[in-house]
């Protein structure tokens, strides 16, 4: 009877998901040797490797390390419809998912001279609600329902010519971008319609 | 244990303990995941052939020749960066009618390369993420003319 139990409840239950994504690899708060005006970017390359990216500023220069683990965790129901004495077949085959996700993130700024001598820096670790969502799937479906894209852009670095293929906004606005290393840095899941993105009238 | 055993002492209870013993992993083990992209530069500074460049006397297009285009040729004003990127993403999981999961990691394999205004390597340094150098093959020209 266990094994029926067991049976019946896997088909009436949708069933649970764990989605796991991890971009760049961990790492730690700066070593305490790490000294504003005294620490140099060679001691910083030396110690952490290359930044996840790096832009130019007026008269120096700011590397940003950073690594993401999101966790989407989703329940999942479904309906016997005969049992409901429904007539709807369908339903058998359907399932009604509900999902939430967070993320586990660090960051790690640094800001340089023209010298190349640190001036500032700032590591903080927290962890991000991505938000909750809702969506109806086939039985054996597994998606994300929660929008976590905005965490999950590809570095600008692999996309070459492509950035000049933007809409016109974002071209004509390319003297502010974020993206492109010279004129400031970004974390990953900055609201793409406000600040210096503004002109780019994103939609999304 | 008590529903399992009294099945097998049934007549014909074996073979239908079998049947759902069989039916089973088929009902819950609907599908397995596995997935793997990259993008990016060839990471050539991986390859253990390349000459050790030296700071202070290696140039930038000594590391060009050495390494091809960065994927990005960044101004510092006073100082040059070629930042090299290749890009892996590695998938699997499982679907069983109870419990899915599905684990995605993106890697990095980077390198980094400063250069002061003569062009001339200042410092350099690589990601402590690596991923393993394969060289290129040749390019197949049996069917050109």
């Amino acid at each position: 009877m266990l094994l029926l139990h067991t049976l019946l409840f896997a088909m009436l239950t949708g069933g649970c998901s764990v989605l796991d994504l991890e971009i760049d690899a961990p790492f730690h708060a700066p070593a305490e040797d790490f000294h504003e005006n005294l620490t140099d970017y060679h001691t910083v390359l030396a110690a952490y490797g290359p930044p996840s990216s790096i832009s130019a500023l007026n008269g120096g220069a700011a590397f940003l390390y950073e690594h993401l683990a999101i966790r989407e965790n989703q329940i999942g129901f479904s309906f016997d419809s005969e049992r409901l004495g429904l007539d709807y077949k369908f339903l058998d085959w359907t399932k009604f998912a509900y999902g939430k996700a967070y993320a586990d993130r660090e960051a790690l700024l640094l800001v340089f001279n023209a010298d190349g001598v640190l001036t500032a820096e700032r590591f903080v670790s927290w962890r991000d609600d991505l938000g909750t969502g809702f969506a109806v799937q086939m039985l054996v479906e597994v998606a994300e329902i929660v929008d976590t894209s905005s965490v999950q852009e590809h570095w600008d670095a692999n996309m070459w010519g492509a950035a000049l293929l933007r809409s016109t906004p974002e071209v004509l606005n390319s003297g502010q971008s974020l993206d492109l290393g010279q004129a400031g840095l970004e974390l990953r899941g900055a609201p793409d319609g406000v600040g210096q993105h503004t002109l780019e009238m994103r939609s999304d | 244990m008590r529903a399992i055993a009294g099945w097998t002492t049934r007549p014909g209870g074996g073979a239908r303990a079998t049947s759902l013993l069989l039916i089973l992993p088929a009902l819950l083990l609907a599908g397995c995941i596995s997935e793997r992209s990259e993008s990016g530069v060839l990471n050539t500074w991986r390859d253990s052939a390349l000459a050790a460049f030296e700071v202070g006397k290696t140039t930038q297009a000594e590391v060009a020749r050495a390494l091809g285009p960065p994927s990005q040729l960044i101004n510092l004003g006073n100082r040059v960066v070629f930042y090299y990127l290749r890009e892996r993403s590695r998938s699997r999981g499982f679907i069983l009618i109870v419990y899915n999961e599905n684990d995605v990691r993106v890697s990095y394999d980077r390198a980094i390369y400063f250069f002061d205004e003569s062009g001339v390597l200042e410092d350099y340094a690589m990601s402590r993420e690596a991923m393993e150098y394969v060289p290129p093959s040749a390019p197949d020209t049996s069917s050109a003319e």
